[in-house]
């Protein structure tokens, strides 16, 4: 079957070649290499569940390493792809301590005592260093959903800057909506002012905090550094919406209506799949994480423990029952959310489930442990060869993953995080 | 290397751990070696200088832990090995118990005392961003009212203080936050709203609250009768009847005649016709009687109600709690008893004080359990009892608010803000003005640079000239200069001249670290960054207007008036803020907020049980701080710091053995036979040691040594299995907790810390008096809204310290910690010190610290002596500087 060609992609959809960016659609590669077929781009999904698993029902049973296994309870409900999943064991970061912390170094796998005096410190997420190369093609170079408080995720974010500083994410579905598709009416030359006026005030601050650098330490410098670096990349967001202030936003073929403010739980992170979803479709970004709801999530599953006291079941059968509906319920969703990739199709007839990796997880197991940490990706996007239990080598650094994740998907990074290297089985089958 | 830093430095608190002064050993981290013995025997075989297996050779390893970070960093994985069981090898000989424990023991003290060492920052201290919680007194500070700030990120949860700089960190979405809060706060403190004029709204709550009962009724007796015509014929489908199946129809009729006993309950009684009942609906959520919205202008408003409560409900249950905000979501602002009956009700006033920008309506709630869980169950259990549920205690006739009153108008800092233009001035000129006067004092009297205020002028005109308001320009500018770095960091450059002596000459007798001269590489603070210093010490906000002319004068630099000043904060009610965060933080009582409780097994316990023992604390340290009570009556004293709520809980009566009243905290004296009185008597240190349903000897025990006895476990080592995976047969506390011990590499610890924690057994999880454990038995087959069937396990709470000291039960285990008071002090000196100066606790403060419990000690370890002894140091006044490179 051959796939239609770039080019006729390119003239059918005549909207598209006014645009500035056609880079976004592959269009140096295919003006460079005119003969070659461009893939559909690739893309990545992180979604971080905070508090972990019920241990006991979610991990398959460790005799049963490869595609022999049998799906344990709490992963029951993805038992239709169970040859697009691969669930993993072993996976941890070694330097994680913080057990409150489900998201906080999930991405990152770094150190947060690793600057002597500071009592906290991070790195760059793997969902970053995605996003600083897939993101320079679309409108937004990485989007972030943050569905409840820090219960179970840990403080800041999920992802984290090149400088490890905290991305705060949407805080609603609903946020995410109009971020991606509300057509803004503002005149364009009043939109063009608003961003004026935006770099005048990061000028005019930057004024001040020149003045107030001299004759400070060296390090009262570095402390008032972190503000340069911040203003500089304030600035560079400013550039990167003036080059799309013209280009219309895309809306999806199928549109979605706006989603409620009081969506909460269940229903909430159905949309927020469903904006993923139709984000990927407009290739709108190509990177997303997810902090997914916790108490919200429980609460509208009908259980009356908080998320935190879930995951301390061990022992009680109420919550124990509770804390697998949670892990099921999330099994489900994310069964429905595979489905929808598969059947959503790019212009070369592959589709966006072939052209992602999408990871689950938490940094937590179960109560407040940090090793083995729960961990399933599906897509294609990496060429990983899924449908298996993986059982790792004990301490396997959960970076390995993200490393393999980033490489897979043409990331050409030499490392990441605390990795030591690919987790070669991914690649054969 | 990181590897190595993460345990180097985890749970920085700890680093307060050293005691001995300027003794060899402090400098130094060295394992005995009578440990070499054991890796001789069980080790060498792989790892000496000719295996080296894994590159590690402990032939040739310096004992020496804190040599360098290499050297740290083997011993660090040697620790993590051994603690995983993973060294020796299973088919290798292994290393006894005893041993073990022994090596384990020395190992893991001395790798906390290598990271300290190899930490220590020399004394540095680094540049501070404003908290989340000096951001917004800062802002009140100068808008006049204190804005709201949730916004922004809570900067508490990256571990330490949340005044430690170098953990301050800053992003670009951090600036965007500020500039849309300050935003926010600014359009409320220039707004040009009329003053509300102050009116009066009565709700009777039979028309709208009652009624909700009413209908309920109502629906619930329809649906039942829907399901009785549906189910009774067969030829008419069930979506004619409003059901979905059989089945659909079965249960809701099942459910609805649950409720409806419930509701008929409610309706029968006359009193539902003239007021309403405050009850729990459909078993588990809190219906709340409401007022008219309030003005955002804020204001004082008054409360009224007219209430009763049945003469035989429990004290606990005859309060009601009152809250801002919509039905779904309101903060409590706190909580009233109703002393009045259902036939005899009165009138209880509230005077509630809201800010500007405070949207929402008051909510009137029955006291009543946080947890949904809680409240389901508790109902069940009654409704298996009475065959109804919870039945209704509290009536209200009427609730009435009246208000807004304003002391002053406008209510926010507006005249100070916006100054009226004189007569000459163009817009350049005037907007100049204002927004020079009003950067130099957000950013503490420091004049910002021409440049800036040109920037500042330019855009106001800009904003002028594209046809904005006056008042909308010079908000721009204003919010700009509350997210500008001279506002955000508490800038000290220092003096001028390196060696600054007195300027004054004054000198003081008393024999606290005078300074003559400085060390060449710190520089004296100027008076007023020592003014800034000090104001945010113990007040979290910028100096006032005396404390700035003290610093203006040239004399705070100056003993007397340093240390006068420094009592009139700590007496200055603004001083609530360094109670509360310092304690908050020095204590970890956020383990107070961690768990929901489970009524079936606590039910005397909730949310305003949890708020009111976090206030005793804070309160009782305000009461010592206040009265010039030595530190040491935290550790055992004869009175409790109370409140109605936490009296009724205690069962402690007032004077004359009256009931205590009101919701305000005071002072009552105790019987010599009460176990209350000092912070081991406190409910809160006991809710922090449990988990929501059972006490937890060893965080109890941890939390003692930590912060009473100045002698802080290592950290455990991390992945350790939950003890109730133990669970299959009902132990005792003590019998499970002594399991721990079981393994050598857990034993060196627990050894120490676990006897403290069963002193305490005989308070329960939410830190009530008991003689005797209650386990459940089996939980696993019990009914979900049933008490499942227990044993009762009397408390042993004997033990001894590793001190040495032997206790009988916990009053013995009490005075053996009241006897360490010095060790106390110790502790409270260093986390002090760590608040105060805004980085963790180094070596280098120890001679620091020993000055500043010296000098307290000398003045009965009051308090105050120990800030003074503070204030007064080198160190608080100085900052540790390069010299400054450029000239002007």
């Amino acid at each position: 079957m051959k796939t239609p060609t770039r080019r006729a992609f390119l003239a059918s959809s005549s909207a598209f070649i006014a645009l500035p960016f056609l880079e976004s659609f592959g269009y140096r590669r295919f003006a460079t290499a005119a003969a070659a077929t461009t893939s559909a781009p690739k893309r990545m999904i992180f979604l971080g569940m905070g508090y972990g698993v019920t241990s006991e029902s979610w991990y398959p049973n460790l005799e049963t390493p490869g595609y022999d296994y049998e799906l344990p309870e709490s992963l029951k409900p993805l038992a239709r792809y169970k040859q697009d999943i691969t669930v993993f064991q072993n996976l941890e970061h070694a330097h994680s301590r913080d057990g409150h912390s489900g998201s906080t170094f999930w991405l990152t796998g770094a150190d947060r005592y690793a600057i002597p005096g500071q009592s906290f410190h991070n790195s760059i997420s793997a969902d970053q260093v995605a996003a600083a190369q897939f993101g320079n093609e679309t409108r937004f170079t990485s989007l972030h959903l943050n569905g409840g408080n820090d219960n179970g995720h840990g403080p800041g974010s999920i992802s984290w800057n090149n400088q490890g500083k905290p991305i705060a994410g949407m805080p609603h579905p609903v946020a995410m909506y109009h971020k991606l598709f509300s057509s803004d009416n503002m005149p364009l030359a009043e939109r063009q002012a608003l961003l004026a006026d935006d770099r005048s005030a990061l000028d005019t601050v930057l004024s001040d905090a020149r003045s107030v650098t001299k004759g400070l330490t060296k390090t009262d410098k570095d402390k008032i550094d972190e503000y340069f670096q911040s203003i500089r990349e304030i600035e560079i967001r400013i550039a990167k919406d003036e080059q799309w202030l013209s280009v219309p936003k895309k809306q999806p073929a199928s549109p979605i209506k706006e989603p409620s403010e009081t969506l909460e739980g269940i229903p909430e992170v159905e949309m927020a799949y469903e904006l993923m979803l139709a984000a990927m479709q407009t290739d709108a970004s190509r990177v997303f994480t997810y902090r997914m709801p916790g108490d919200s999530f429980v609460s509208s599953l009908g259980s009356s423990y908080s998320a935190h006291n879930l995951s301390h079941h061990p022992g009680s059968p109420e919550r124990t029952r509770d804390s697998i509906l949670r892990d099921q319920k999330n099994a489900e969703l994310l069964a429905g959310f595979i489905r929808k990739l598969k059947a959503s199709k790019e212009p070369d007839g592959s589709s966006l489930y072939d052209n992602v990796s999408l990871a689950f997880g938490s940094n937590l197991r179960t109560v407040h442990s940090l090793d083995n940490c729960p961990t399933l990706v599906t897509g294609g996007g990496a060429g990983f060869q899924h449908g298996r239990h993986l059982v790792m080598e004990a301490k396997t650094p959960l970076c390995n993953l993200w490393l393999s994740m980033l490489r897979g998907s043409g990331v050409n990074v030499p490392s990441f995080g605390d990795a030591n290297g690919i987790i070669d089985e991914l690649f054969q089958a | 290397m990181r590897l190595f830093l993460s345990l180097l430095l985890f749970a920085l608190p700890l680093c307060c751990s050293v005691i001995a002064d300027e003794l060899p050993s402090e400098q130094q981290a060295v394992m005995p070696a009578k440990h070499r013995a054991i890796f001789e025997r069980y080790c060498f075989d792989c790892h000496d200088s000719a295996s080296k297996e894994g590159q590690l050779d402990l032939e040739s390893l310096s004992l020496e832990i804190s040599r360098d970070i290499p050297t740290a960093e083997w011993w660090s994985k040697v620790l993590a090995a051994l603690n995983a069981g993973e060294m020796p090898p299973t088919d290798a000989e292994q290393i006894t118990d005893e041993e073990k424990a022994a090596l384990l023991h020395d190992l893991s003290i001395e790798m906390v005392k290598a990271r300290n060492i190899l930490s220590d920052s020399g004394g540095e201290i680094a540049l501070r961003r404003l908290n989340r919680r000096e951001y917004q007194n800062t802002l009140a500070a100068l808008l006049g009212f204190r804005p709201d700030v949730s916004n922004l990120p809570a900067d508490d949860s990256t571990g330490g203080f949340d005044t430690a700089g170098a953990s301050l960190f800053f992003s670009a979405d951090q600036f965007e936050q500020y500039r849309a809060t300050a935003t926010t706060a600014l359009i409320t403190a220039l707004s040009d709203r009329k003053k509300p004029s102050s009116q009066i709204h009565r709700v009777e709550p039979e028309d709208t609250h009652s009624k909700e009962y009413f209908d309920r009724q109502e629906q619930l007796l329809d649906t039942i009768k829907r399901a009785d015509a549906f189910l009774a014929q067969e030829t008419s489908p069930p979506q004619d009847f409003g059901f979905r199946d059989v089945a659909h129809a079965e249960k809701q009729a099942q459910r609805s005649r649950v409720h409806l006993k419930q509701m008929q309950d409610y309706t029968r009684r006359p009193q539902a016709k003239e007021g309403a009942f405050l009850l729990r609906d459909k078993g588990h959520s809190r219906p709340s009687i409401r007022t008219p919205k309030v003005s955002t202008a804020g204001g004082r408003y008054l409360l009224r109600i007219r209430a009763g409560a049945y003469d035989d409900s429990p004290q606990r249950q005859r309060y009601v709690e009152y809250a801002i905000g919509n039905p779904k979501d309101y903060q409590v602002l706190g909580q009233v008893k109703i002393s009045g009956t259902v036939s005899k009700p009165n009138v209880v006033e509230i005077p509630i004080d809201l800010e500007p920008g405070r949207s929402g309506a008051f909510q009137i709630l029955w006291r009543d359990y946080k947890e949904q869980a809680s409240r389901y169950v508790t109902h069940r259990i009654e409704a298996q009892k009475n065959g109804i549920g919870q039945l209704p205690v509290v009536w209200v006739d009427w609730v009435e608010v009246e208000g807004p009153f304003f002391d002053e108008w406008p209510n926010t800092a507006k005249m100070d803000l916006i100054a009226p233009r004189r007569s000459h001035e163009d817009n350049a000129t005037y907007a100049r003005r204002l927004i020079q006067s009003f950067a130099t004092r957000a950013f503490r009297d420091q004049t910002p640079a021409d440049e800036y205020v040109d920037k500042l002028v330019q855009r106001y005109l800009q904003k002028r000239k594209s046809g904005k308001g006056h008042v909308a320009s010079i908000i721009d500018a204003y919010a700009l200069i509350l997210s500008s770095p001279s506002f955000l960091y508490m800038l000290e450059h220092g003096e001028p001249t390196a060696l600054a002596a007195d300027p004054t000459g004054a000198s003081s007798d008393d024999n606290g670290p005078q300074t003559s001269s400085l060390d060449s590489n710190l520089s004296r603070l100027t008076d007023r960054e020592l003014a800034v210093r000090l104001a945010y010490f113990l007040w979290s906000a910028p100096p006032d207007a005396e404390l700035y002319s003290a610093a203006d004068e040239g004399t705070l630099s100056r003993d007397d008036v340093l240390r006068a000043q420094t009592d009139r904060l700590l007496n200055d009610p603004r001083s609530d803020e360094f109670i509360s965060s310092f304690t908050h933080q020095w204590l970890d009582m956020v383990r107070l907020d961690m768990f929901d409780f489970d009524a079936r097994f606590h039910p005397e316990f909730d949310q305003a049980v949890r708020r009111s023992a976090r206030q005793e604390v804070y309160s009782t340290i305000r009461h010592v701080l206040d009265q010039r009570l030595p530190l040491g009556t935290l550790l055992k004293t004869d009175f409790v710091m109370v409140n109605d709520v936490l009296a009724d809980f205690y069962g402690i009566n007032g004077p004359t053995d009256l009931p205590v009243q009101g919701s305000h905290f005071r002072k009552v004296t105790l019987p010599p036979t009460s176990p209350r009185g000092g912070l081991l008597g406190t409910a809160a240190i006991h809710v922090m040691g449990a988990d929501g349903t059972r006490s937890v000897p060893a965080i109890r025990g941890a939390w003692v040594l930590k912060h009473l006895l100045h002698d802080p476990p290592p950290p455990p080592p991390a992945n350790i299995p939950q003890l109730s995976r133990l669970s299959g047969k009902p132990r005792s506390g003590r019998e499970l907790q002594t399991l721990h011990q079981e393994a050598p590499q857990c034993a060196q610890c627990h050894r120490k810390i676990d006897p403290i924690g069963f002193g305490l057994e005989n308070f329960t999880a939410a830190g009530l008096w008991r003689d005797a454990e209650t386990v459940s038995i089996n939980p696993a087959s019990a009914k979900k809204f049933q008490l499942p069937k227990s044993k009762s396990f009397d408390i042993d709470s004997s033990g001894t310290l590793h001190h040495g000291e032997s206790f009988g039960n916990y009053f013995e285990l009490r005075d053996a910690i009241a006897a360490h008071e010095d060790a106390f002090a110790r502790g409270f000196a260093e986390y002090l010190i760590a608040y105060a100066l805004g980085r963790p606790y180094q070596i280098s403060d120890h001679r620091l610290a020993s000055d500043v419990t010296r000098q307290a000690s000398q003045k009965g370890n009051r308090i105050d002596a120990f800030v003074h002894a503070l204030v007064q140091s080198e160190t608080f006044q100085t900052k540790w500087a390069e010299r400054p490179r450029v000239g002007p």
